[in-house]
């Protein structure tokens, strides 16, 4: 099965990288989505945001693992231990909505083309998260996404199909 | 190809020959090649293996060098010390103990800034007398950044001045810097006797440090902070492994200050004190503290070693020394000062680890010849510390601190975040031209003192 075949059915919610993380949340609240691929004026995807990427936003630098420093993650740094006016979530939030996506965006989020299989597609996901964004493989142009509840969708089907007696030779994978 | 062993016999006048000139083209190659590392993108681990092969090789070609001198140019001292020290660090990171340390000071502080930059500064000089210094900076530098956010203060003081006062506390010891252990090594040097050279002189150029930050400073210094609350209570989440671990720290101060009397080398302590703390806590899972050991730092130490050990067979180095030989004789402490200031300047600029490798084998040469090098050691150890200081590339533990500060200012959003090089100019080159002109100075004063003969 190749990975066009679990995409989200629907229309998926995009968004321009100059969009500001307000309008971004407010999609998120009014769609109620949690991840939104960041495409340009062309339909080229250039970046993804999701809930994730909100929240390492508004955590501060020692705290978001964000640095890619083993010693740093094993310091675990827990906020716990500093009170005070700082304001560390409304502050922070506050700070950050006026800024672009494009700012705080994950940039080059690994993608899948229409045609990739699915196990692929289930590996990525298992390893960067979920969600996966589908991508023309020539142009870069945004397809669609694979996302939790569409993959979720597929392997229902197939344990339907599993429990009607479908043999598992013809699961195309 | 029969391989003399020519380190061993020096002719008293060297003429140049060929082994020296395939060996000088290899080292200045691999050298070129670590400090253009930002230049090509290679790792200079890479550059520096690379060159070790070719001078393996070539060596044997020539017939000045084979693997088997190559093992015995390797100063596994200098490697085996670090790898122990790595992970002694690495099984206290998770404890909390250095958190715990942070917020104490932050707490007694009391929103007065400059006492909290003077504290923060003692606590990563002390842990940077015995451990690495870069690693004592990664482990305070986010710990800054979250102390200072919480007092809403900029955070480019705190930082600048734990880079600063640590590359320049770690002059102090024998295992401060891996410089000094290299020094020390080729040297023997023991604990002792580097401690009681270079300690009074630190502690003046440290004191000297500080002062001139208050000063750097001054505006940054003088803002009124927020006064958030730095809760202590349990933020040492394993007290048992990290007061062990302190003990054992304790235990490896009293055995290095008496590891000559015991016949033992520095890293005997190191790994002793390494065993005993993987039994402290037995269930400790012992792949994941040693999978944070920097192999490729070792890799790198072990590449120099093998390179050096070559042109030091092809004696070149000694070819390079007998030029500097007779104006070392004639005046060695101005000999001394222009060292400390020619390895400062260069150790800004460079990287200081291959600077010390190619030095020692041009000191050793000058030794052999029967000069008392002794005061040399010392400008070479205080010139390669303290010229850390004057670039934002001159150590590795200023490289993290900018490149933490260049992710906070993105991340945040305000660019006057950032440690910018040219403002590493104006506040770390001021800093590390005072404590040359104060080393140079106490030097000066007490040479007779630095020009005594090294205990063997």
């Amino acid at each position: 099965m190749p990975c066009q075949d679990a995409m989200i059915d629907s229309e998926v919610i995009t968004a321009l990288p100059e969009t500001t993380l307000e309008e971004v949340i407010e999609l998120f609240e009014k769609h109620t989505i949690r991840s939104i691929p960041i495409v340009n004026n062309d339909g080229i995807l250039v970046g993804l945001f999701n809930f994730h990427r909100l929240l390492t936003t508004i955590l501060p630098i020692s705290a978001d693992n964000q640095l890619n420093l083993r010693i740093m993650r094993r310091m675990n740094i827990s906020l716990d231990h500093v009170e005070g006016q700082s304001g560390w979530l409304a502050g922070r939030l506050k700070d950050n909505l006026q800024r672009p996506i494009k700012d705080i965006m994950v940039p080059n989020p690994k993608v899948v083309h229409p045609d990739t299989p699915l196990r692929e597609g289930v590996r990525l996901m298992a390893q960067f998260g979920s969600p996966l964004a589908v991508t023309d493989e020539e142009t870069g142009k945004f397809i669609g996404l694979v996302s939790t509840q569409s993959a979720l969708k597929v392997l229902l089907a197939m344990k339907t199909d599993l429990k009607r007696g479908k043999p598992i030779e013809e699961f195309e994978e | 190809m029969e391989v003399k062993d020519v380190a061993t016999a020096i002719p008293e006048t060297l003429i140049f020959d060929t082994p020296m000139m395939v060996s000088a083209i290899i080292l200045i190659i691999t050298f070129v090649g670590i400090f253009t590392e930002g230049i090509h993108k290679i790792h200079r681990t890479k550059v520096a293996m690379l060159g070790a092969a070719a001078m393996v090789l070539v060596g044997q070609r020539f017939g000045f060098y084979d693997p088997e001198l190559a093992i015995e140019a390797i100063d596994w001292n200098v490697v085996f010390l670090l790898g122990a020290m790595m992970a002694i660090v690495a099984i206290m990171i998770p404890t909390g103990g250095f958190q715990a340390i942070a917020y104490s000071m932050a707490k007694f502080s009391k929103g007065r800034l400059f006492l909290l930059m003077a504290m923060l500064g003692t606590a990563v000089t002390v842990i940077s007398l015995l451990l690495d210094n870069v690693t004592t900076v990664i482990i305070f530098g986010p710990l800054i950044v979250l102390i200072c956010q919480a007092l809403r203060v900029s955070p480019i003081p705190y930082l600048l001045a734990a880079a600063l006062l640590s590359d320049t506390g770690g002059v102090a010891t024998l295992v401060g810097d891996p410089p000094n252990l290299m020094i020390g090594s080729a040297a023997s040097i023991d604990f002792n006797t580097f401690f009681i050279h270079m300690g009074g002189i630190v502690f003046v150029a440290w004191c000297a440090t500080l002062i001139s930050l208050k000063f750097l400073f001054k505006n940054k210094l003088s803002v009124k902070p927020e006064k958030p609350v730095f809760d202590t209570h349990d933020v040492i989440t394993d007290k048992k492994t990290w007061y062990g671990a302190l003990a054992v720290l304790g235990v490896m101060v009293i055995l290095f200050i008496l590891h000559n009397t015991l016949h033992w080398e520095a890293w005997v302590v190191a790994a002793l004190g390494l065993t005993a703390l993987l039994f402290i806590n037995r269930t400790m899972e012992i792949d994941e503290y040693l999978a944070d050991v920097e192999l490729s730092l070792l890799m790198f130490f072990v590449s120099l070693f093998v390179i050096v050990g070559g042109v030091e067979h092809s004696h070149f180095l000694q070819y390079i020394g007998q030029f500097i030989q007779p104006f070392v004789e004639s005046d060695i402490m101005m000999a001394c000062i222009i060292l400390m200031w020619a390895a400062a300047v260069l150790s800004a600029m460079i990287d200081n680890i291959p600077f010390t490798a190619a030095m020692i084998p041009i000191i050793l040469g000058m030794e052999a010849q029967g000069i008392n090098v002794s005061p040399l050691w010392w400008a070479l150890a205080l010139g390669v510390g303290m010229g850390g200081n004057g670039s934002h590339l001159g150590s590795t533990a200023n490289v993290f601190i900018v490149t933490l500060t260049e992710r906070l200012a993105k991340k945040e959003n305000k660019p006057s975040l950032a440690i910018t090089p040219g403002m590493w100019f104006k506040k770390g080159t001021p800093v590390m031209v005072i404590t040359l002109i104060t080393s140079s100075l106490i030097m000066w004063t007490f040479f007779p003192f630095f020009e005594g003969p090294l205990p063997k």
